[in-house]
């Protein structure tokens, strides 16, 4: 189902959602963002070297991959982290 | 500023347990961080280990870990208001817990994540390496902005109590003076004793004694509370006390006191009531706290205190009986521990809840609920005598010694009953009520700082 016909069957959906990764804010107007799309928000762009998640409040924080679909909205909060630490001594 | 970690029992074994594995290891410790004055006090809450599948590479000086092995542990620490404090190990008798360059990138990579992902705004760090049954440490907390500090104190707080310094701070030799203590229990203890920050909650015949036992032992760092005056009829049993000092502040006869045995000794004193908030507020500070109050809703708050803000308490308390001529016949004692995993004095039924909230009522209020038949009637004068009041702060203070230096039976006991009159000294150990807060399933050891504080209603004066 593509946008346009979403919106004609919820004329209440807002026309941009507000979502933050790590600490700043974007403005999207996709329903539907892969993680793949997600890590071109931020400029540059996340690279490969860290993972990218998104926030579960009062559960556990998910995983998403290049090719996860997270559907938008309102308040949507993603974090980055190194994907591999390595602390030797 | 001093930052000091304090841990419970079972928490630190599972530090000392990753610490002697003979491979690098890690986890996130969860702490609640409060401010005491201008120290701050991080309550260990939980501490969860790297799963074994997130450990890409692990051998005895190296580790490779990807990010499911810490992230899960951040959204934990947001949902318990904690700060994340990033764990791992250098595994070995030999080894240093101190940081190398990798655990320097590791912190530049992970710290503004953990402040970001924890809400705390903060990124903790610990390193240990085993040494014995024990371990050494380092740590440091780095908050958003500001400069990183490091984090001076370990207290642990079970069954025995151990106050470390960390790794790199120099251990000073205790002074001459303390060549008899020193050699009943070296020189370790006798350092601790004078780092240690105790309180003494009242300071009449029982507290007054604790206090001259505690500075000639060495400790240094007292905080006095009562509200009281010294009266003629305490002349007998105080120490300090004199009669020309009558109607001055028990707190400030008794620091004077102190400081004439020892000018160098750190002594604040409170005028008030640990039933009031900001009293028992100020209480935050302390390592360890000796009980020697009669009132029994101060002793609702005190028993708080050993499981919100993970202090230990010794509490003690002393009751005459006497025959109907008036005649003492018999003279019991006890000698309270309240530390993590031990029942609170609730849970011993030591606290007369009646009288504790007849305490708690506005005098006139009291005298028509004891007019009625209502509540206790307070305010009758006990009978009270120097070498009973001596006997069982000497108890108490040999308690303090025996968790500090481990003489005592293994499954040691968490309280002491002394009946003197019958020469007779036994001891026990009592747990929590599963429901209680004193429990750890109730999740309210080092809950800290929350709202309201110690969870209780105050009155507001
Ligand atoms: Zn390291
Ligand atoms: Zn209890």
């Amino acid at each position: 189902m593509d946008n346009d016909r979403v919106d004609a069957l919820r004329p209440d959906r807002p026309q941009a959602f507000e979502i933050k990764i790590d600490r700043t804010n974007y403005k999207v107007r996709e329903m539907v963002l892969t993680g793949g799309e997600l890590r071109r928000l931020p400029e540059p762009d996340i690279g490969p070297d860290r993972d990218l998640f998104e926030v579960v409040p009062g559960g556990s924080d998910v995983k998403i991959d290049t090719d996860t679909k997270v559907e938008m909205r309102n308040g949507l909060r993603f974090f980055t982290a190194p994907a591999q630490i390595n602390p030797g001594r | 500023m001093t930052t000091t970690l304090v841990i419970p029992g079972p928490l630190s074994e599972e530090v000392a347990t990753a610490s002697r594995n003979s491979m690098e290891c890690a986890a996130v410790l969860l702490a609640r961080r409060i401010e005491a004055g201008r120290d701050v006090r991080l309550l260990a809450r939980s501490l969860h280990p790297v799963p074994p599948e997130a450990y890409i590479e692990q051998s005895p000086h190296h580790l490779l870990i990807a990010s499911q092995g810490y992230v899960p542990a951040l959204g934990a620490a947001e949902a318990d208001h904690a700060v994340p404090i990033w764990f791992h190990t250098h595994p070995g008798e030999e080894g240093a817990p101190l940081p190398s360059n990798h655990d320097r990138q590791v912190d530049r990579e992970i710290a503004d994540l953990f402040q970001l992902r924890s809400g705390s705004g903060l990124y903790g760090t610990l390193i240990a390496s085993p040494r014995g049954a024990d371990y050494v440490f380092s740590g440091e907390l780095t908050p958003e902005t500001g400069e990183t500090s490091s984090i001076d104190r370990l207290w642990v707080v079970g069954e025995r109590w151990k106050l470390m310094p960390a790794f790199a701070r120099q251990a000073t030799l205790p002074e001459a003076l303390f060549d008899r203590n020193v050699r009943a229990f070296g020189p370790a203890i006798q350092t601790i004793l004078g780092d240690l920050r105790i309180g003494i909650v009242g300071a009449g015949g029982t507290g007054s004694a604790v206090a001259e036992q505690l500075v000639r032992l060495g400790v240094r760092h007292l905080l006095l509370i009562d509200n009281d005056s010294l009266s003629e009829s305490n002349v007998t049993r105080v120490y300090g006390s004199t009669p020309g000092r009558v109607g001055q502040l028990k707190v400030e006869v008794l620091r004077d006191h102190l400081l004439a045995i020892a000018s160098d000794l750190d002594c604040s004193i409170v005028d008030g009531m640990i039933t009031t908030r900001s009293v028992a507020w100020a209480l935050r500070s302390c390592d360890l706290i000796f009980g020697c109050t009669d009132d029994n809703a101060g002793r609702l708050v005190l028993s708080r205190i050993s499981t919100y803000l993970l202090t230990p308490v010794i509490d003690v308390g002393v009751l005459l009986s006497s025959d109907q001529a008036g005649t003492l016949i018999g003279i019991d004692a006890r000698v309270t521990t309240l530390t993590p995993g031990a029942g609170c004095l609730v849970c011993r039924n030591r606290v007369d809840l009646g009288r504790a909230s007849a305490e708690m009522k506005s005098p006139d209020e009291r005298q028509r609920l004891a007019n009625e038949g209502y509540a206790p009637a307070l305010g009758r004068v006990e009978p009270a005598v120097v070498a009973f009041t001596t006997a069982v702060a000497a108890a108490a203070v040999n308690e303090l010694l025996d968790r500090l230096i481990g003489y005592g039976p293994p499954e040691r006991p968490t309280e002491t009953l002394l009946r003197l009159h019958e020469r007779e000294i036994s001891t026990n150990r009592a747990f929590p009520h599963d429901a209680h807060y004193c429990h750890q399933a109730q999740g309210k050891w080092g809950a800290g700082d929350e709202d309201p504080f110690l969870g209780q209603l105050w009155v507001t004066v």
